[in-house]
Order: C-alpha cells, then structure tokens, then sequence
C-alpha cells in the first residue's frame, strides 16, 4: 500500500508527519492551498494524485498471440428474418408456446435448405439448454464461426470441430480409442462399428474388464450397430456381467438375433408352455415356477410386478421374448386364428400382452392386424392403450395413420377414444389425407356440441399436439375458421373454462402461424 | 411497408429485458389485426387479454398503447415494431384510422405548443433585485454545506478510513441528504457513490481516498472562484462547469442563450441505461453521438421517473441530421437535440456505414483521454471509439478485454461479450464504447462494413 493511502486509513493523529513528495509542485501548491490543514492537504494532494493516475493509465501489455480468427464460410447464411425467428425459437420458452418443440423443425429445415445461422445469434443458440440429441442438428447450422466461437466456452464444447468429425479411419483412432475423453470414445466407437464391425468388437473386448460399468453398457450398446452372430461370444460374455444393466443390454441385443443361444433357450422355454391341439392353444405350466439360475443368466426378471399372478407373468415374460413367426411357423396356424384362439385360453390377457410385446423383434402386419383388432375390441381392460402404442410405434408411418384414422372415424358410433391418447406417438409431420381426416372429425365435434363439456375438451386439447404434427398443406385448412363456440354466451359459472377453451384455440393458431414462418422464411 | 428500423434498434427501445422478450413474442402476424402503416404512423391491434390499440408516430417513434401496462414503450408497442421490421408484408399502407389520425393530431398539436414555449423570449425577470437575492442566498446555503462536508472529511482523514468499513451505509446517506438540503445535489451524488466503495474490492482504502481527493479538489476549486478576494485562476467556462458539478441547474433559457449549437451528420453510436444512484425509480439514459463533420462527441443524458417516457425517443444506431445545442462549460460533451432537420432519415434507413472514426490504438485513446482530463478532471464517462481492435476471452468469458495490434489491451465491463466475439470472429473490428476511466462497456462495433449494437435489453 502506498504511504499516502496508508496514512488516510491509519488517520493522520496516528501518523507524525504526511508522506508528500517533498520535490513535487504539487507538494508547493497543495501546501500553500491548504494553508496549514493537514487532512485538507492530504486530501488535495491524494486527488490530484487520482486525477494524475488516471490521466497517466498505462494499459494492460500482452504478450501471448491472439487466438486464429474463424477461418472462412462457405455455407450461405440464412435471411435476417430467419435469423430472428431461429433467434427467438432459441430463447427459453415461457408460456403456453412451444418453442423448444418447434426448434428442431426450424433447425432440420436450415440444414435442409444448406444454411448457416448469423453470428449474433450464435451465443443464444449455443447456450440453449438443448436435448443431446439436437446437437448434431445444431452443430450443421453454426458454420464455421460457431464451431470457432464454442473453442472458448467449455460449456459449448460439444460444438467443437472434434477431430473425429471424418469417420473413424483416422491414424491414429487407437491413439483417441486409448486417450480421449468418455464422450469422444463413445462417439468413436460408434463410428468406427459403423467402418470396421470387426476392429470394434476387438476395441471392446481389449478394454472389457478395465472399464466401469457405465462404459461397458455403453460399449455393448455400440454393437447394435450392425449387429451380427458374431459379436454373440462378446454378447455371452457381456451377460455374464454382474451388473444388471450391462446384463440386460447384452439379452436385449441376442434376442435381436434369432439363432443366438439366448433366443433358442427362449423359444425352448416357450416351447414347454404352449402347444396347438384340436384347433385350440393349450397351455402347460412347469412344475416349479420359480425362476432357475439360467433365468437369472439370461437376464430375465427374477419377480413378477405387485398384484401380478406368477403364472401370467411367466407366460407374458417368457412370449415376449419369442419371435412371432415361431408361431405360425410352428403350429401351421394364421395369427388371427392364433389370437382368436388365444382369446378362449383362460390366460389370454397375458398371453396376447406377450405376443404384442414381441412386435419389437418383428412388426409384422398381419400379426399386428390381428393385435390391434383383439385390443381395439377389449376396451374394458386397463392395459389396452398402452398396447395399442407399443404397436403403433412398430408400425410404417401410412399403416399407422391407416389404424388411428379408422378409429377417429368411428367415434361417433363408439364413442371410443382411446386413440385421443395415441395422436403423440403417430410419426411426424401427419401425412395429408390423415390430417384432413382429423381436422373434420375435431373440428365437427367441436362445433356441434352442447356446452363446454369434458369430453369435447379432450377433443380441444388435441390441437396441442395437431399443432406441432400437422403437415404444412393442412395450414390454410386448420386456420380457417375458429370452431369453437361462441364464447361470450357462455353463462358466468362457466366463464373460466371458456377462457381455458379460447387458450387452447390460440396456442394452436400461434404454433401454426410460427410454423408457417419457419416454412416461408427459411429457405 | 418498412418503418426504416432495425432489429436491435427497436431491442434499443425496449425498457427492460422482460418486455423485449415479451415483444419479440408478439411480433407474429397472426397476433394482430388492422395493422396499418402510413408516412406518419403504424398501428395495429393487439389481442391479448383484451384488446389493444397501438400507435407509434413515426416522425419520433412515440409509441402509445391502451393496455395498462406502466413500462415504456410496452410489450405491445414494441411486438408492433418489430412485426413491422421483420414482416414488412403483414404492415400495408393504409390510411390511417380514426383512433390513430386523432392521436397524431394531439400529437403535432402538443408538439407545437411545446416548439412555441421554447420560442418564446425567457421569461420577464421576476425582478432582479429578488433574484439577486436569491442567488445570494443559494450561495451562502451551498458555502455552508460544503464547509460542513469538509469538516467531515477531514475528520474521517484524521481518525482513519479504516473505521468506516465498519459503519452502516447510512452514514453516506446523512451526508449527502444535508448536502441536498444546502442546495448542491451534484457534490450530494458524489458523496452518495462512495458508499459503495469500502470493502467492494481490496484496494478500497486507496479508491475511496481517491474519490474523496476529488471532492476536495472540486471543493477547493469551487472556493477558488467564489470567494471575491483570490485571484480569478478559473475561466468562465470551467466556472459553469465547477458551479454545475457543485449542484447548479441550468435553465433551458441559459443554455440556448449561452450554449454552443453545432450542426452536423450525427453518428448515433450508442445508448446506456442505468439506475440513477440516488434514485430507484429513476433512470438515466446516455446517448452517445459523434458528429461526422465537427469530429466530437456528445452526450445526451435523459431521465425517465417511474417508467415514464423519456422526454424525446432516440434510437440509436444510425444517423441523425441534427443541431446539437452543447452545455455551456468546460467539458462541452452534454448536449440536447436543439433542431432535428426535416431532412433527416429514419435510423434504420441511415445505416453507419462509413468507416467508423476513432483513435488507431489504445494508447492514442488513452492520451486524448488525458488531454480531456488535463481539462476538466471530474468527468466519468466518455466515449471511446478505437478503429481496430479484437476481442479477447479468458477463463470462459469470466474476463473480457479489448486489445490492439501493439498488444496493448482494456478490460470490458460486464462478463457477456460473447455477441462481440461471434461478430468479430476474432479479426479486428472498429467499436463503440463508454469508457468509465478504467473499463470500457461496449455499444457497437462495425464488422464487415456493417455497424451493429450490442448491449441493450437482450
């Protein structure tokens, strides 16, 4: 600390004499202005001091380079409109409006269109607090100078030129397989299963018993990627591990893979459990039904959930996890009259939630024809949309529209709506025809009912989701005209709904209109 | 139609963060209906809770809206601006409507009446002996106040800085209240910032030492002039300036009669809003300007109490064809917009496109910055323009600084600069910047030809 700085904090009645540059003309002035006071002449002294530092400030010298700037972009940059609007769609939504949903439109249709976003906005989009899955969207429209700009956050580094950015046939991937960070081998064992199965497999077994268990979950998971019978020893191995998760990783890849062991031991046990006889399915259960230790190998739940019967659980558990032409195949049967079948067994709940569970390994349409139509029928049980989901989720896009939009139809005549529940998980955008079909069916059931009653709100509530699914040639026809009913008649005692109602309706207008821009502006 | 604004002309506008966001919310067609736009105005209305009317006079960009809300302009005002910036088609020309071409009408009619106040010879001296009397006794009030200010001080030099680390803040508050009491508000808002300063960072004893040799020396200096028997060391000029800093006002009157007014093509370089000290509810607003012909900077300083409006709408960013009535005094930086010439483009239509003027390093700046000081030693805040400069990052945006090709650099204020550096793409660039003496807040830089504002309410 200086003497002057330090005489004003210790006071001067602590300090003999004020420490005044004795040669300076300040010193002269200060002394002569003060005339006697020595605080005054401190004080004087010390601002011209502040006055003189400041009029003499010598800036920061550095010596280290400059980092390079962002080399050059060749990606065309996208409209100043489109800037704004990415711009927007990247801040935090708040309120009803779905930006964060709609962000990943906005940003597939840049990279479609082969565009770049502005600078300005880069920080914006860089700190969104984004799905992990967005950012590879995200890294194609950044260009060059994003890519630059995330080098100096470490938040943003995953927008980083990684130097795996050309496929795995790098010099030296081993070097980075050994050395990197456990995002950056991941990612490279990714790649590298996609070039050389092979050398990747050899990759995994090499490192297997040094790893934690997070990454050889992660390592078995790489092999789905062009998954063969090959990698079964490393398969058997993996489900031979004692943690549960990298157990259950390993099972669900050999089930994929109908000649494994694992998918025999499955269809040996299924085998004991069901038989075909006189045009009806027999069930024969094991005389212990307590899991054995190759159940807990295989990596087989060990209980059934509470309130479950041990014996359906058994069947369910084991059915699921047989491929469906095992079936057909082995007993010379249809899968219709196979579920029509099922339907009569004392067990067939359990049964038919197996088979439809088994839809994962192989979607098949005539099996799922005959499913669906079993648990479009049996609307009393409680597991029914669940199972009509796992379905729709295995089904191409068109079949599954074809099954919803025959469902909406019907209501009328049902009255079930279950599918209300089903709209979320059909593939996005809808197709044409399957919105027209919806917009009709929503839009009558809005206009023409009495009051505002629950079951025409589920009916609104809907457009949450038509909002975000609708394709754009189905625009003009769902902001035509508003189909609610005329809100201001609704009596008081109803009033809060009917604020709900028009909420509704305007949150859907404004996704629409917003996803009209992303339409119009980037391109 | 466009409305000749930008983007981050009408961010500029916006009071705070919150009704930014709320107002790029708003700026999608679909929200509006009857949106028009003539020479004059642009309006539309707004469905939100209820309906709104929004009008904006596009002579100023005053807005007006019915909602309720106290913030200015509000959210509706600014969604309408920018859907008139980013949707030009959804904005057609139109005629205006009634509710709007009455409102312009108000308008231009308060407008004159305020031109012909300002016409208007001053005011008949009530009576100059009265006044006479009245400054004599304004003098004596603010002779008192500082004297017993000075007491003070001297007093906390003799027992030590080092006890007032420990008092509540109220003691700096007492001091300045009494100084307002004695009629010198500006000596009052000086002793009001040094509150913040025991304990704020290691160095305090020292800035704090420093702040109060200031006042001293604008005590002494204030003494100098107004005790008839010295000799005159200070000029007119640096008179008015002490006499302002001590807590003077100058009447509208005095500053046209004795103002300088210069005329010129004036860059719009910037704008910064801060709380005023003293005063929650108040904000301050600086506009920084250059003038292309007059090679100086000036000042515009605006105040808005509860929200309200600030007296005169300037979105910066462009140009303004404008005369420039300056503060008499010693630092002829503040000044007010005396005449704005017809001629004059919107701002959006009148880019910054030249290269930007400015020193051609750091140490260029910093000794103009010292001739200004050798000048007139008490100004904070001055406008920092540099040619080429590059933004630096350390720590993950923790520090910021400015650096030139000699390596000299200047830290930034504020830990958010990362729009400067994904504009700049670490190549030099020509900025814009308030420079507090030790650090430089940035209000635009000019990259690939093309000036952009940065800060604001983003």
């Amino acid at each position: 600390m200086d003497a002057l700085t330090k005489a004003a904090l210790l006071g001067t009645i602590r300090t003999r004499e004020t420490p005044f540059d004795a040669d300076s003309p300040i010193t002269a002035l200060v002394t002569a202005v003060a005339d006697g006071d020595r605080e005054w002449a401190l004080l004087l002294q010390a601002g011209a001091r502040a006055v003189y530092q400041a009029a003499g400030m010598i800036p920061h010298r550095r010596t280290a380079p400059l980092p390079d700037p962002a080399p050059d972009d060749d990606q065309p940059l996208c409209s100043p409109q489109a800037a704004a609007l990415l711009d927007l769609l990247a801040r935090e939504g708040q309120g009803p409006l779905t930006y964060d949903e709609l962000l990943p439109e906005a940003l597939q249709r840049l990279i479609d269109q082969g565009l770049r976003v502005p600078p300005e906005i880069l920080p914006n989009l860089l700190s969104k607090r984004l799905d992990v899955g967005l950012r590879p969207l995200v890294r194609q429209v950044i260009g060059a100078r994003g890519r630059w700009l995330a080098q100096f956050n470490t938040a943003w580094k995953w927008a980083t030129p990684t130097p795996l950015a050309d496929a795995a046939l790098l010099p030296d991937a081993d070097t980075i397989w050994l050395e990197g960070t456990p995002a950056q081998r991941n990612e490279l064992l990714q790649r590298m299963r996609a070039v050389d199965a092979v050398r990747a497999r050899e990759w995994i077994a090499d490192a297997w018993k040094k790893e934690r268990a997070e990454t050889r979950a992660q390592m078995i998971q790489a092999l789905a990627i062009d998954l063969t019978l090959a990698d079964e020893p490393m398969l058997e191995l993996a489900l031979d591990d004692r943690v549960q998760a990298v157990q259950q990783q390993a099972a669900h890849l050999l089930l994929q893979l109908p000649e494994s062991a694992l998918s025999q031991r499955m269809i040996a046990r299924a085998d004991a459990l069901l038989d075909w006889h006189d045009q009806a399915l027999t069930i024969t259960l094991p005389h212990t039904i307590e899991p054995d230790a190759s159940w807990k190998r295989d990596a087989l739940p060990d209980k059934p959930a509470q309130g479950v019967s041990h014996v359906d659980w058994l069947l369910q558990t084991t059915i699921m996890r047989v491929p469906l032409s095992h079936w057909d195949t082995r007993f010379g049967v249809a899968p219709a009259a196979l579920v029509a079948a099922a339907a009569q067994t004392d067990r067939a709940t359990a049964l038919i939630s197996g088979w439809t569970q088994a839809v994962w390994m192989e979607p098949r349409a005539d099996w799922i024809a005959a499913l669906w139509a079993w648990w479009q029928a049996a609307q009393a049980e409680a597991a029914s949309v669940g199972m009509l989901r796992t379905m729709l989720q295995h089904l191409p896009s068109d079949l599954a529209e074809q099954y919803i939009q025959a469902n909406m139809q019907q209501t009328e005549t049902t009255q079930d709506v279950r599918w209300v529940a089903l709209l979320d998980d059909l593939p996005r955008p809808w197709s044409a025809s399957f919105a027209q079909t919806y917009l009709a069916v929503v839009f009558d059931w809005l206009e023409r009912g009495e009051g505002l009653t629950v079951p025409r709100r589920q009916m609104l509530e809907t457009l949450n989701v038509a909002a975000l699914a609708l394709p754009h040639a189905a625009f003009d026809l769902a902001l035509a005209a508003s189909p609610l009913p005329d809100l201001s008649t609704v009596p008081a005692a109803q009033q809060w709904e009917a604020v709900r109602w028009q909420r509704n309706w305007d949150v859907f207008t404004q996704t629409i209109s917003l996803r009209h821009r992303i339409q119009k502006e980037i391109h | 139609m466009g409305i000749g604004l930008t983007n981050e002309q009408v961010m500029a506008m916006a009071p705070d963060a919150a009704s930014a966001n709320a107002g790029k919310k708003l700026a999608i067609p679909r929200t509006w209906q009857h949106v028009g736009c003539s020479d004059a105005a642009l309006w539309g209305e707004c469905q939100g809770s209820a309906l709104y009317q929004v009008r904006v006079d596009l002579s100023n960009y005053g807005v007006a809206c019915s909602c309720p809300s106290h913030k200015f302009p509000c959210k509706h005002g600014l969604g309408l601006l920018l859907l008139a910036v980013q949707s030009p088609e959804a904005v057609p020309p139109a005629e205006p409507p009634d509710w709007v071409a009455s409102w312009l009408a108000k308008r231009a009619a308060s407008q004159e009446k305020k031109q012909e106040q300002l016409a208007k010879p001053a005011k008949e001296t009530a009576n100059p002996a009265q006044q006479a009397k009245r400054a004599a006794q304004k003098a004596t009030r603010v002779d008192q106040g500082l004297n017993t200010l000075e007491l003070w001080l001297r007093d906390l030099v003799r027992t030590g800085l080092a006890s007032v680390e420990s008092e509540s803040a109220q003691i700096w508050e007492q001091q300045a209240k009494r100084l307002v009491d004695a009629q010198a508000p500006g000596v009052a808002a000086l002793v009001r910032q040094m509150a913040g300063i025991p304990g704020a960072s290691p160095d305090w004893p020292r800035r704090l030492l420093d702040h109060m040799g200031r006042i001293a020396l604008l005590i002494q200096a204030y003494r100098q002039f107004a005790t008839a028997d010295g000799p005159l060391l200070l000029d007119l000029p640096m008179q008015d300036e002490i006499q302002r800093r001590i807590g003077w006002t100058l009447s509208q009157e005095d500053i046209t009669a004795r103002g300088e007014m210069v005329d010129d093509d004036w860059l719009l370089l910037g704008q910064v809003v801060e709380q005023d000290e003293a005063h929650s509810n108040m904000l301050m607003q600086r506009t920084w300007l250059y003038g292309v012909h007059s090679q100086r900077p000036a000042l515009i300083l605006q105040y808005s109490v509860m929200n309200a409006p600030y007296p005169e709408v300037i979105v910066p960013g462009g140009r303004l064809l404008a005369a420039l009535r300056f503060w008499p005094g010693a630092e002829l930086l503040r000044a007010r917009i005396e005449i704005r010439h017809p001629a004059s483009p919107l701002p959006g239509d009148a880019p910054i496109l030249l290269p930007l003027p400015g020193a051609p390093d750091i140490a260029t700046f910093l000794q103009a910055m010292a001739e200004r000081l050798a000048r007139q030693p008490w100004q904070t805040q001055n406008l920092c323009l540099l040619r080429s400069v590059v933004p630096l990052c350390e720590d993950n945006g923790a520090r910021w600084w400015l650096q030139d090709s000699h390596g000299d650099a200047l830290p930034l204020a504020g830990d958010n600069h990362w729009k400067l550096l994904a504009l700049t793409g670490g190549n030099p660039v020509a900025i814009a910047a308030e420079w507090d003496g030790e650090r430089l807040r940035v209000m635009g830089v000019q990259h690939e030809g093309r000036y952009t504002l940065l800060g604001g309410n983003e």
